[in-house]
């Protein structure tokens, strides 16, 4: 998912890229809280009547069902930032909040979308500038891909 | 927009060739397939093993096999079929079409996927060598109540591993499930708009994942009184067998619904589409099934009514399981409502759905009368609970993922069924189901104990009469297999809707749908 935010007099620009996430943080944790409650629950209630060995398999598979649901949500919480400025764009990545940062020239700085090499693979938006390329935009689809290549190849006049 | 998550980066690459593109596959499809044909297999293992015990009982007296392997056969049908065919065809059926359902690329955690199928082959090669080891396969029943499944052989510890692995399997693909239709539905497809198959999903692994660690505990515990001098459930050494009972059915119960939950979900997808109509109370239909869930956690004692519980607990338990019938009752009521004034056709797959919808709402009512804490007294133990339970499994669960397999599979192959083939198929199974249960209730009635390879003269005549219908079925069943395989290898091209009143994502893909599907997500509307 792609959000384009413009601003200033067509000096500053600001692509917002986000992979598409159907459930809230709070979402998964209100899920994940209640199968806790009941899984737990009942783990204790055995637990009392002496039967304890239900506990630690119940332990384990909510420990299980908690990192697939971490992980799945922070893949689904990637952000990529592209800001386009007067003289720089810069490129910020992280979950949530940016954790890392490159700077390209905007001067010199080219477009690239490659073709796939075979079928089943799909393509990749780079940008690219002297010092380096940066790749954006992995976890879009192709057609989310083609339509930032195009739209940032109008912001960049390549 | 994007729907790709996890499942994004590792997507791209062709399918690797021959055996070890079965061996490494994380695609949906695959994996699906792979479920499917592995509950097929073990369809036909328990098969084999239910005609075992058929032929036994074709008349009184001892004529094929000994008593002990006679309850070999019962132990190892029930878990085989239970665990090997209808989890593992809903599991399949679940790859094969959540994502397609609700426009993802594929499952959230595919490499989880892979390795929660590629356990199964696993678990019941042991369990299935077991028959060939020192003191026989297990022979206790499926429920393996103590103290009388402490003194299966060699066999007892490979029976506990195998069902170690076979929960381990199911909790990975419920993990999976959830993860997956939590965080990847398409843009736009919010929770109501769900399929109901999807639903249904859902709730199942939900019930599944709240469940497992019973049954894991449970039969590690009696491993552990085997073995290292535990006393859990022996009362010698202060503990209680019965509380085995309490703790089997904890996950018992919910299991009954794990196995119905998601044919319910087929039959509201196929109901509709056969009836050219939506489906009638789609809301009722998802409160209806989450009820149903949340009752399974509450009626377990009602397997257990004879074994001696206070009277506040026969009425607790007997009201609660009494309760079930309210949202089932709405479920059968929004199905008959869907085909009301419908431009209903009989396609195979609507045939299974509608002898579905018939035969399991029998099997519902016999439930109810074993509900019934003093009527069960007379019941308990009979085959009128074997009639009962089977009514549920076999023309319920079974029945619903047949008319799966139709519906879908010009779907999957791209080429029609034999429709003619399917309908003989139907009507066999239709005929030999009834006859092999029904004359169950009469026995069960008339008190005839279930587990037992030979029988007073009395039962000889519905025994014979259910033999007879078992073989019908059963062999009739060979029909659907070449069914399966004629549809695979060829016959006429299906198009994308394969139904003409087919809705939903799936029937918007080619037929068959590429290797990778929805890599751009649909739009909802």
């Amino acid at each position: 998912m792609v959000d384009v935010c413009h601003t200033n007099s067509g000096a500053a620009w600001q692509f917002v890229l986000r992979p598409n996430r159907s459930i809230s943080w709070r979402g998964t944790l209100l899920f994940f809280g209640s199968l806790l409650v009941i899984s737990m629950g009942v783990a204790l209630a055995f637990a009392a009547q002496g039967l304890w060995m239900v506990l630690p398999f119940a332990g384990l598979e909510m420990a299980a069902l908690g990192a697939a649901l971490y992980l799945v949500s922070r893949h689904c919480h990637q952000c990529e930032v592209i800001n386009i400025g007067a003289s720089e764009i810069a490129i910020e990545r992280g979950y949530d909040r940016p954790s890392e940062r490159r700077a390209l020239p905007r001067i010199w700085s080219r477009v690239e979308l490659l073709q796939p090499a075979g079928t089943w693979r799909s393509t990749r938006l780079l940008i690219r500038a002297p010092g380096g390329a940066e790749e954006v935009g992995r976890f879009l689809n192709d057609s989310e891909r083609a339509q930032l290549a195009e739209k940032l190849c109008q912001v960049l006049r390549c | 927009m994007s729907t790709d998550a996890i499942a994004h980066d590792d997507h791209h690459d062709e399918p690797a060739k021959g055996l070890m593109r079965w061996v490494t596959t994380t695609n949906h499809k695959d994996i699906g397939t792979l479920y499917l044909l592995f509950s097929l297999l073990m369809f036909f293992v328990g098969g084999a093993m239910a005609l075992v015990i058929r032929a036994e009982l074709f008349q009184p007296g001892l004529q094929l096999v000994d008593p002990h392997f006679f309850n070999q056969m019962t132990t190892m049908h029930a878990l085989v079929m239970i665990f090997g065919a209808v989890m593992p065809a809903f599991v399949g059926l679940a790859n094969w079409l959540i994502p397609m359902m609700i426009g993802a690329p594929d499952m959230a955690l595919p490499r989880l996927n892979n390795w929660s199928f590629w356990i199964m082959p696993f678990a019941f090669t042991l369990l299935l060598a077991t028959l060939f080891m020192d003191g026989g396969a297990p022979a206790s029943g499926w429920t393996i109540y103590p103290p009388l499944s402490l003194q299966t052989g060699d066999a007892f510890p490979f029976l506990i591993f195998a069902i170690h692995f076979m929960g381990i399997s199911s909790v990975m693909g419920s993990i999976n499930i959830i993860a997956t239709i939590l965080n990847m539905r398409a843009p736009g497809m919010s929770l109501m708009k769900m399929p109901l198959f999807v639903w249904t999903w859902l709730i199942t692994a939900y019930l599944l994942i709240a469940v497992m660690p019973v049954l894991a505990g449970a039969v590690t515990m009696l491993l552990t009184d085997k073995f290292f001098a535990t006393s859990f459930f022996n009362a010698a050494g202060g503990g209680d067998p019965v509380m085995f009972q309490h703790i089997f059915w904890f996950f018992g119960h919910p299991e009954v619904y794990i196995l119905i939950l998601p044919a319910f979900g087929i039959i509201s997808q196929i109901i509709p589409t056969f009836s050219r109509k939506p489906l009638f109370g789609y809301a009722s239909m998802v409160y209806a099934t989450a009820s149903i869930a949340f009752l399974s956690f509450i009626v377990w004692a009602h397997h257990m009514f004879t074994v001696g519980m206070p009277l506040a607990g026969e009425l607790f338990f007997m009201y609660a399981t009494s309760l079930i019938a309210v949202p089932t009752g709405v479920k059968v009521f929004n199905w008959v409502a869907t085909m009301w004034k419908g431009a209903i056709t009989f396609e195979t797959p609507m045939l299974f759905a509608l002898a579905f919808v018939v035969l399991f709402t029998i099997g519902g009512f016999s439930g109810l009368m074993l509900a019934m804490a003093p009527a069960d007294f007379q019941y308990h133990d009979t085959y009128f609970v074997v009639a009962h339970f089977h009514y549920v499994l076999v023309p319920g669960a079974i029945f619903a993922i047949m008319a799966a397999v139709y519906y879908w599979l010009p779907k999957w192959t791209g080429h029609m069924i034999d429709e003619s083939l399917g309908r003989k198929h139907f009507w066999l199974s239709v005929i030999g189901v009834n006859i092999l249960f029904f004359p169950q209730h009469f026995l069960g009635l008339a008190g005839m104990p279930r587990r037992i390879p030979d029988y007073a003269l009395q039962f000889a005549e519905f025994n014979a009469l259910s033999s007879i219908g078992a073989f019908i079925f059963g062999l009739s069943q060979l029909m659907f297999l070449w069914i399966v395989i004629k549809t695979i290898r060829g016959g006429q091209q299906a198009s994308d809707q394969v139904w003409e009143g087919a809705k939903g994502l799936e029937w918007t893909l080619p037929s068959p749908p590429p290797y990778h599907t929805f890599e751009t997500a649909p739009e909802i509307k």
